[in-house]
């Protein structure tokens, strides 16, 4: 169970990845930024206004600059993915650990954003990059992108049936929200990645439509509910195997509307 | 105990908002930006002035807030106000300067209680790389000013 309280930046972790590659970066992952969100606000005032005011509008939300090390085989890393992935549309997730690693029940903050650029710094010292984001225009249902982790980092060998890994919200919503997850490990056939829903914590059905269908490598994704979807108070991580698989390493967490 | 006078530190002050379901919190704040209103100034000055002089139009009230990042249950600010940022519900803001202790009634106070139509809004909510949040207060359209009393503001 996550911890509350404060905490020091060691214990961020950032995942991420597109449809075609899904990465712990933590790893290499020196510093975030920031991230946040910030609305529009015009402040004005009738006559008989005792003070200034206004009405918040639409909602820039931000994180980076992203600092990394530098880290490459060519191939797989993060700086071959990342520099690899410049221009296209990235899914960033960040736990934010109290204290301890992130586990079920930790902070995230995640979204899709597009990466605007990958630039290697001129420093002195070990060589590392710069990632600017911007948010992805157009598919955003949801203003405010604060949730929870269902699944800290980890192999799963099986189908969840367990009942004590569970993240409570404390009463159920009717504004849906977003399932966002990072696999980055299949060995063989493919794993689905989803979320279960429980109203008393005992018994627990698929939450539909919160689903990464079945992959077959390494991934990255988010998928929208419906803004009025009934989600239950109880969530779960879910994961099927299939077609041989028999251990699939991800992270996943749910932002609520 | 009854309330203190003369002079204090920042350690007795507490910084009180509502949360999402609208009970006031006290949340962990290492810094505030500005308390107080500040009134707009109009030059109305007109040539034979022997000075230059303004009139007080219509004053304002916005503040940042910092502090460390704190998600415990109900009162920690990043539990308080992930869930209010952004939105248009106006909430009541009160920040209590105690003398030399813990607040009492008698000390000073800048607030605004809340209700449907008074209150601020939080503008934005940002988490640093070293766990520390800043967020912007703006005042809700038509709200009542928020004051300085020495009462509190609910």
């Amino acid at each position: 169970m996550a911890n509350t309280g404060r905490t020091v930046s060691k214990y961020t972790r950032l995942y991420g990845g597109t449809a075609a590659f899904g990465l712990d970066l933590s790893a290499d992952t020196t510093a975030f930024g920031e991230i946040g969100l910030d609305a529009d606000f015009t402040e004005n005032a009738a006559y008989s206004w005792e003070v200034k005011g206004g009405i918040l509008g639409s909602i820039t939300q931000t994180l980076g600059p992203i600092n990394q090390v530098i880290n490459s085989d060519g191939t797989t890393l993060a700086h071959d993915r990342l520099a690899g992935a410049q221009g296209t549309t990235i899914t960033l997730l960040l736990a934010l650990g109290i204290r301890q690693a992130p586990t079920y029940g930790t902070d995230i903050v995640a979204g899709e954003w597009e990466l605007k650029s990958y630039v290697r710094d001129d420093t002195d010292g070990m060589v590392t990059a710069t990632i600017q984001l911007a948010k992805k225009a157009g598919v955003v249902n949801y203003p405010r992108f604060f949730g929870k982790l269902l699944h800290a980092l980890g192999a799963e060998t099986a189908a969840n049936t367990g009942t004590t890994v569970v993240v409570n919200n404390g009463a159920a919503s009717a504004a849906g929200g977003y399932f966002v997850y990072c696999l980055t490990a299949v060995d063989a056939g493919t794993a689905t990645l989803s979320v279960d829903e429980s109203a008393d914590g005992t018994t627990y059905t698929a939450l539909t439509g919160a689903t990464s269908g079945a992959l077959a490598a390494p991934a990255a994704g988010i998928v929208h509910l419906a803004t009025d979807a009934a989600v239950k108070q109880y969530l779960r991580f879910q994961v099927a195997l299939a077609g041989g698989a028999s251990t699939a390493t991800f992270v996943s967490g749910f932002i609520r509307g | 105990m009854t309330a203190n006078t003369g002079r204090t530190v920042n350690k007795y002050t507490l910084v009180y908002i509502d949360d999402s379901g609208g009970t006031l919190r006290s949340i962990p704040v290492n810094s505030i930006g500005g308390v107080g209103l500040e009134f707009e100034e109009v030059d109305q000055s007109a040539w034979y002035d022997a000075i230059k002089g303004v009139l007080l139009n219509t004053p304002s009230f916005a503040t940042t807030i910092t502090g460390p990042v704190d998600t415990t249950a109900d009162t920690g600010s990043h539990t308080v106000l992930s869930a209010v940022a952004g939105l248009n519900t106006p909430l009541a803001f009160d920040v209590r300067i105690g003398i030399r202790h813990t607040w009492e009634a008698g000390e000073p106070t800048f607030g605004v209680t809340g209700t449907a139509a008074n209150g601020v809004l939080v503008k934005s909510y940002k988490i640093n790389d070293d766990m520390t949040y800043s967020a912007d207060i703006v005042m809700f359209a038509g709200s009542a000013a928020p004051e300085w009393a020495t009462t509190a503001h609910t």
